[in-house]
């Protein structure tokens, strides 16, 4: 400690330093340990109920489910690059049938929003059809915000 | 990085982290994880409830981040998720004598100065033990502001007290910190 410093502010700085170093001691173990529960964690998720056209259209009772964890990163994929982000996406699921999808973006500060709204309305729907068939479901998308440079970065 | 580049690199890792990205979330715990586990450390005064207290703090993020609104900055909303697990743990355990084992995980990293050394590591012993002579509140409320460097109304975010609150046990605290190491002068 330098003469006159006081010693309340030396030891601030001390711990200041010291509470945020990654190599503080058992942080890195830590860090370590949370990554693994992480990695084992499966987010909730709820069945949404796909629909194709059967040969004959005879209904025997079969059914295939795709999980809201597979429509929304689905989403996020097709829909992001260099000029918009998915902020958010919200499926309105009523008894495995989707109602309707909210998706709430993030643009470029120069984008023609009217224009890139029907850019993600599109590519969503052509998404939902892949995953979930023929069925029509209304896409709402909200530009929450814009960003200067690529907002995925 | 300004702070407004930090801001959206930050929403950025967020909006990732919400939809399943592991890799952005990790790069969240790698950017927080750090300050929380040293401000669970200093205001639990225990290295093995501080790293109960984060670890929880950081799997309930990973499962709520939908709930996280936004309308906080990510660090906030992460401190106020390891507070509110440090107050229950806080509740659970019973008032016990601070060792000196627990206090040697205080220590600061090894410096090439052998004697500066020593100093640093008395000074921050005397620090952790002033400290928890603090009532709960105002321990938080120094830590927040003194070494987490957040304003007035972060703090009032993380640990759910007024703004006006927060500065009457920010008043306190530093009076008595400052007395209570006044003998190092």
């Amino acid at each position: 400690m330098a003469v006159g410093e006081d010693p309340l502010d030396r030891a601030v700085s001390i711990a200041r330093e010291d509470g945020h170093s990654p190599d503080q001691a058992g942080w890195p173990e830590l860090a370590e340990t949370t990554r693994e529960r992480v990695r084992r964690i499966v987010r909730p998720g709820e069945p949404v109920e796909a629909v194709h056209d059967r040969a004959g259209g005879a209904d025997d009772g079969s059914r295939t489910f795709v999980s809201t964890r597979v429509v929304v990163p689905a989403l996020r994929a097709a829909i992001e690059g260099p000029d918009v982000a998915v902020d958010r996406v919200r499926l309105d699921v009523e008894d495995t049938v989707l109602r309707s999808v909210r998706i709430d973006v993030v643009a470029r500060w120069d984008e023609h929003l009217p224009s890139l709204g029907d850019r993600v309305i599109a590519i969503a729907g052509e998404v939902l059809t892949d995953l979930l068939g023929p069925r029509a479901v209304p896409v709402t998308v909200h530009v929450v915000d814009l960003t200067v440079e690529d907002p995925r970065a | 990085m300004s702070s407004t580049t930090h801001r959206a690199a930050d929403d950025a890792l967020v909006r990732a982290a919400r939809a399943g990205d592991e890799a952005a979330f990790a790069a969240l715990v790698d950017r927080y994880g750090p300050g929380m586990y040293g401000y669970a450390r200093r205001l639990l005064g225990d290295h093995v409830d501080a790293g109960e207290a984060v670890q929880e703090a950081l799997v309930s993020a990973w499962k709520s981040l939908d709930d996280f609104e936004g309308r906080s900055h990510i660090r906030t909303w992460l401190y106020r998720l390891v507070h509110r697990r440090a107050v229950d743990l806080q509740r659970k355990r019973r008032p016990v004598p601070v060792e000196d084992e627990s206090l040697s995980i205080m220590l600061p990293p090894a410096r090439t100065d052998p004697l500066q050394q020593v100093l640093d590591s008395e000074l921050l012993v005397a620090l952790q033990a002033a400290l928890e002579t603090l009532p709960w509140n105002q321990r938080a409320c120094w830590l927040l502001r003194e070494i987490e460097e957040m304003s007035y109304d972060e703090i009032a975010e993380a640990i759910g007290l007024t703004e006006g609150s927060v500065r009457g046990h920010l008043q306190r605290a530093r009076q008595t910190l400052a007395e209570r190491m006044a003998p190092w002068r």
